[in-house]
């Protein structure tokens, strides 16, 4: 897996966008293929930075490639528990007028990704996504 | 990289309304007295943070008797106002 650790800021965005280009770059894959998964690290990422202000740690971000599936980890530590496989309680049939749009994070990695998964052990959160870009 | 510019009667939105923009976006919108008409014709990308901006202009304009449009998105980020259940809401062209 490659990893690269970034600033736990909004403004660690646009690195992290190089970041993931660059790998797919790197093994022949287009990036217009990989839109839901530039959706699913910012989803992610940006949780993380919202949710864990106590951490003092850089977010980790790996991805691995075993086509034709994308494998994108990202690693929090130092962290209170934050289960994103959890229900995101968005009900998309409501009137607008009576939605709130931060619960969209979640509902969007949800619909983002084939696979989400969830751990937390010595106060580090793991989120593993895999997402096929056949 | 993202650019928001009143161009005439539109606003033009372009490359990536993503988290780390949604606030100069907002800044700008909430600017604009409406109607509003976004053109995404360069718009590249939208994540949540985006469609929030839009679900709080798009409440704005409504609650003034105003309307809020948005034309030529690309399939991708029609998918995302897909995925947010705003495009059977929303008033795209």
């Amino acid at each position: 897996m490659t990893e690269r650790r970034f600033d736990r800021d909004v403004r660690s965005l646009a690195p992290i966008v190089d970041f993931v280009n660059e790998f797919l770059a790197a093994r022949g894959l287009a990036a217009e293929r990989a839109y839901d998964v530039h959706l699913i690290v910012e989803e992610l990422f940006t949780n993380m930075v919202k949710y864990s202000r106590e951490s003092r740690e850089r977010i980790e971000i790996g991805l691995e490639w075993s086509a034709p599936e994308l494998t994108v980890r990202l690693r929090d530590f130092d962290v209170e528990p934050f289960d994103v496989t959890r229900p995101a309680g968005v009900d998309v049939n409501r009137p607008i007028d009576e939605r709130d749009p931060g619960g969209l994070v979640l509902h969007f990695v949800q619909q983002a990704a084939d696979a989400l998964e969830y751990a937390w052990a010595s106060r580090t959160s793991t989120i593993t996504v895999r997402k096929r870009l056949d | 990289m993202f650019d928001i510019r009143v161009e005439g009667g539109r606003v033009v939105l372009a490359g990536r309304f993503d988290a780390a923009e949604s606030e100069r976006a907002k800044r700008v919108l909430d600017g604009i007295p409406g109607p509003i008409t976004l053109d995404c014709s360069r718009l590249e990308y939208i994540s949540s943070a985006g469609i929030g901006v839009v679900m709080h202009t798009y409440k704005r304009m409504t609650k003034n008797g105003l309307t809020l449009t948005l034309s030529h998105l690309n399939p991708n980020v029609r998918n995302t106002f897909r995925y947010a259940g705003l495009d059977r809401v929303l008033s795209i062209t």
